[in-house]
């Protein structure tokens, strides 16, 4: 699993800030953008200060500068974005949620897990079946 | 489908099959009537929880695992808006949303709700609404949340993974925001 990118994580302390739940302080990483801003405050993007009122550790939600994460040795939380080997049974997702979407096919989203996991076994089944008839075949 | 006095013949069972799914359908459009029946499916979404979600639910109780004091919400965008992963695989099969200034959120477990009954089937504890932080330059589609034992996204592992309940995916652009109210429903 490989790291594609790492971001600073702040704290946002303002009491005010929805950010989080209303008992736990939010975390976010990035900052807010001058548009952001100025969507919040209604003022223009040209009065704003980077680091002050837009930029990195600025949260995105408040405008209010955040916390930094970083310890007594200067150790900072990092959000990593990693890669994921992915669902290998995406497609049958796929498959499944456009059934349930249409509103002519009986198929509801209480069936869906049920069948899914029907599909995956029927499908890992078929796999393991090729292999040993492969393997079978090899042999002879 | 013929009838041979109850008896199937070769090459007539996919007429059964079909016989058996339009009977299904017909019972499920019959739910669907019924207010009662139909308020409960729709309050159905999918979830699960995992195999290594259930061996932490476990290491909770009843054995004796290192008590959490906090558990983290995340969102996904892997998945559809009404499937979730099935029993035997892991957060390694997961995508978690990866939008600008997205990070995850801490759930303490001192602060869940009151356990409740929710109708007869079972009780519930639900969370205070959780607000994610506003979307930056890159948005994104969200399926669902989960929620995670720890706070890195390396070496964690997914307790529970749930589709909202109006099984909508969530398209987020920049300067949208985002709000959560998870809940947790153990049936009888």
């Amino acid at each position: 699993m490989s790291v594609i990118e790492e971001r600073a994580v702040f704290l946002c302390q303002n009491t005010m800030c929805t950010l989080g739940s209303r008992k736990q302080e939010g975390r976010f990483a990035g900052g807010m953008t001058p548009e952001g801003r100025a969507l919040l405050t209604g003022e223009p993007v040209e009065s704003f200060e980077e680091g002050v009122h837009f930029g990195e550790g600025v949260c995105p939600n408040c405008g209010v500068l955040g916390l930094s994460t970083a310890d007594e040795d200067g150790n900072i939380q990092v959000h990593k974005v990693v890669e994921k080997v992915g669902d290998p049974h995406q497609d049958l997702h796929d498959e499944i949620n456009t059934r349930v979407l249409d509103k002519k096919d009986p198929l509801t989203a209480v069936d869906s897990q049920e069948i899914l996991k029907s599909a995956v076994e029927a499908r890992l089944h078929a796999e393991t079946e090729a292999k040993a008839f492969e393997e079978v075949s090899d042999a002879e | 489908m013929r009838s041979n006095g109850g008896v199937i013949l070769p090459g007539q069972q996919w007429h059964f099959f079909e016989a058996l799914k339009i009977a299904r359908a017909v019972r499920r459009n019959g739910y669907a009537r019924s207010s009662k029946i139909d308020k409960m499916l729709h309050e159905f979404m999918a979830e699960i929880f995992p195999e290594e979600g259930l061996n932490i639910y476990l290491g909770q109780f009843p054995k004796n695992d290192t008590r959490l004091t906090s558990i983290y919400l995340c969102l996904f965008s892997s998945q559809t808006a009404s499937t979730v992963i099935t029993e035997a695989q892991t957060m390694a099969n997961i995508t978690e949303s990866a939008w600008t200034n997205y990070v995850r959120q801490e759930l303490a477990t001192a602060t869940w709700g009151a356990i409740a009954d929710d109708g007869t089937t079972g009780r519930k504890t639900t969370y205070p609404q959780v607000t994610f932080p506003t979307v930056g330059a890159t948005g994104g589609t969200v399926n669902g949340f989960f929620y995670s034992d720890i706070l890195s996204t390396t070496g964690d592992k997914c307790v529970a993974q749930v589709n909202f309940d109006d099984l909508t995916a969530v398209v987020l652009a920049q300067n949208d925001i985002i709000k959560v109210t998870p809940a947790i429903e153990l049936l009888h």
